[in-house]
């Protein structure tokens, strides 16, 4: 039988039952187009050899070869990929297990398109007590791996590409498969997600990744492949690491300084806000004129007639030489208000802000126009926290028909599930309360939606462009407070609800980029194991 | 719904749309625009919302639509699974027995409901 996968464990002196179990697992797989490519880095532990020496007598698809010199993990690795025959290859560490389906729903994945190059599949942390930690990973996201190595395990390349690209770079110490999949996904045509958890990763104490000064080495190699990856595709930036080690944020530069429109719905409302008394929508605009950093910036109210007097007068007073306030005397629609603002404004970029907004950072204009003046990149949300220092939102989940916001009610500096809340990323949605769009791809799926009065016009009007082929973006570098419900009750109408299943059953029902029960680890790579050492 | 079907489907609500917006203009409502004395922008012209609340309909209801055969699709499935299920279950041995078992009873049941004296009525 000809192999159609071949499987590549780097070997250097692992612990003999764990060994056993790794090669146990590849020998229990219920699709047997398979070969294993073990490479032993010059072990010195005669247990480790004995078990090699056994299981390459036990089956022919079984192929050991013997370093004289110890090379190290991509050394290792290199060599595995250069012994392996088979057009796809996966990556095995040397005490992980694989999930006896795993070959079959790979090479089932592979079948259904031609064009794939990569694929990658969920995962399962072992910890050392025994228990398990699932990590569920969301659909290709290219913005987020440059945040944030989600893919580890277990991924499989075409061997000619990997060939093409040259294997795994042999300096990047700690990061060689983070560089590796950086540079495979940059280069592939399709990239594969199979959303089961195939694979699990052992963590023990004799980890390479539990040794903090080598775990420092590889936080700064991953950034280094990142700034790597930026070079190669000429995005003009800087890699820094982000607020915890494991993530990176790549700032962008800045090409161009559009006018960014900012439209605010209100009808006026006056409200505590610290302590003091404060008129919402004129805090917001101070607050932002205050602030920011970009100073192209127009205002577009769109006040309700019975906004007060003294309001508007307020309005009226702010020292900003584009500031329009327009009328609106129709029953309460805000897809409509935000609609009829952004008609009347003349960026070329729009930010739907509410008027219960108060921006945090100086530099969360350019942040986010980093991101919405990017190719194909719809929808731009920010980070936003309630009042009592709890975070609101930091973009949507779609989950069982009911959209949601990620990260809600998790105290400020907290990183939230699968990191979630402090990477940059792709979502599928982002919430209308502040939300940069450029005006060409809203004039494209025709604004907000009037059939959502009320709720779910930031979900449709996000899931319209990701329909029309445009990337939502999420970012944690732009954060705002947003006094929410402060301004309108939180009660959800039925009818919209019931039209918003009605357009988006699936999308709502299957979240491409947030799935439950996922914990991404901070450890940098498993392939830098107990091998590194070495 | 077949995609073409769903297409001219579309189609057609687009051409019932333009005639219903054409048949009845929204009335134009007066604005408060001049609220500002900063106004530095055209008011907004119905013309433009109507562009805008045609392209939300027309992605509206395509969306609506795949939506719907998405759904038909998965009920669909889901019956082929349940009657695979079913007729795995009818080919198991555990089933022929039950059935031959409970044939054989019947004539049995039959009898003893023949044989079983009636029940005197609660009048008498």
């Amino acid at each position: 039988m000809t192999a159609r996968i071949s499987l590549v464990v780097p070997v250097y002196n692992t612990r003999p039952e764990f060994l056993r179990e790794c090669l146990d697992s590849v020998l229990d797989q219920t699709c047997g187009d398979w070969e294993l490519c073990i490479v032993d880095d010059a072990s010195t532990n005669p247990e480790t050899l004995r078990v090699l020496d056994r299981y390459a007598r036990k089956d022919s698809r079984i192929h050991v070869k013997r370093r004289t010199i110890n090379g190290g993990i991509g050394a290792a690795t290199n060599d595995g990929v250069s012994m392996a025959s088979a057009p796809f290859i996966g990556f095995l560490d040397h005490d992980d297990i694989l999930d006896r389906r795993c070959v079959r729903k790979v090479l089932i994945e592979l079948d259904k398109d031609d064009e794939t190059d990569v694929l990658y599949t969920d995962e399962r942390l072992l910890q050392p007590d025994g228990t398990f930690v699932p990590a569920k990973k969301p659909d290709w996201s290219p913005e987020r791996l440059r945040s944030q190595n989600y893919i580890c395990h277990f991924a499989v390349y075409r061997a000619s590409l990997l060939r093409e690209i040259g294997g795994l770079t042999e300096d990047l110490e700690g990061s060689q498969d983070y560089d590796l999949v950086l540079r495979a996904t940059e280069r592939a045509r399709r990239v594969a997600h199979i959303p089961e958890i195939l694979y699990t990763w052992r963590t023990h104490v004799g980890s390479f990744s539990n040794s903090q000064g080598t775990r420092d080495v590889a936080f700064e190699s991953g950034r280094r492949a990142v700034e790597n990856q930026c070079a190669r595709l000429g995005i003009d930036a800087m890699v820094e690491h982000g607020d915890v080690l494991g993530i990176y944020r790549v700032r962008r530069q800045l090409t161009s300084r559009p006018r960014v429109s900012i439209v605010i719905p209100t009808k006026g409302t006056e409200s505590f806000v610290d302590g003091r008394r404060t008129v919402l929508v004129v805090n917001c605009i101070r607050s932002i004129l205050e602030k920011s950093t970009y100073t192209d910036l127009e205002f577009v109210v769109v006040a309700d007639d019975d906004t007060p007097e003294s309001v508007l007068d307020e309005l009226r007073a702010i020292d900003h030489e584009a500031l329009t306030i327009l009328g609106y005397d129709r029953d309460f629609n805000f897809s409509d208000k935000c609609n009829r603002g952004v008609l009347a404004s003349s960026g070329e970029v729009v930010m739907l802000l509410n008027d219960d907004i108060e921006v945090i950072d100086s530099e969360w204009c350019e942040t986010m126009l980093t991101l919405a003046l990017q190719e194909r990149v719809g929808a731009v949300g920010c980070l936003l926290f309630v009042e009592g220092l709890r975070v609101q939102h930091a973009g949507h989940v779609y989950r069982a028909g009911f959209p949601t916001h990620e990260g809600m009610g998790f105290p400020i500096g907290h990183e939230g599930p699968t990191r979630n809340i402090l990477t940059q990323r792709e979502v599928t949605g982002v919430t209308g309360a502040a939300l940069m769009v450029r005006r060409d791809a809203f004039m494209e799926v025709g604004g907000l939606s009037n059939v959502f009065p009320n709720n779910f016009n930031d979900v449709d009007f996000c899931l319209k462009l990701r329909h029309a082929g445009y990337t939502n973006m999420y970012t944690p570098y732009a954060r705002m407070y947003h006094f929410e419900s402060i301004t309108r009750g939180k009660s959800v109408d039925v009818t919209e609800h019931n039209e918003i299943l009605g357009r988006w059953w699936q999308e709502l029902h299957s979240d491409a980029y947030s799935r439950s029960a996922h914990r991404f680890s901070a450890e940098p790579t498993s392939l830098v194991s107990p091998l590194k050492g070495s | 719904m077949h995609r073409q079907d769903a297409a001219s489907c579309a189609t057609s609500l687009r051409y019932n749309h333009c005639v219903a917006s054409k048949k009845a203009a929204p009335a134009k409502k007066q604005t408060r625009s001049a609220a500002s004395k900063k106004s530095t922008t055209a008011p907004v012209e119905e013309m433009q919302l109507e562009i805008l609340g045609y392209r939300d309909l027309v992605i509206g209801q395509k969306v609506t639509i795949a939506n719907l055969e998405w759904r038909l699709e998965e009920c669909q499935r889901k019956l082929r699974v349940v009657t695979r299920h079913r007729d795995e279950m009818k080919r198991s041995a555990t089933w022929r027995i039950g059935r031959l078992v409970v044939t054989l009873l019947w004539p049995v049941r039959k009898i003893r409901s023949i044989l079983r004296p009636a029940k005197p009525s609660p009048s008498n």
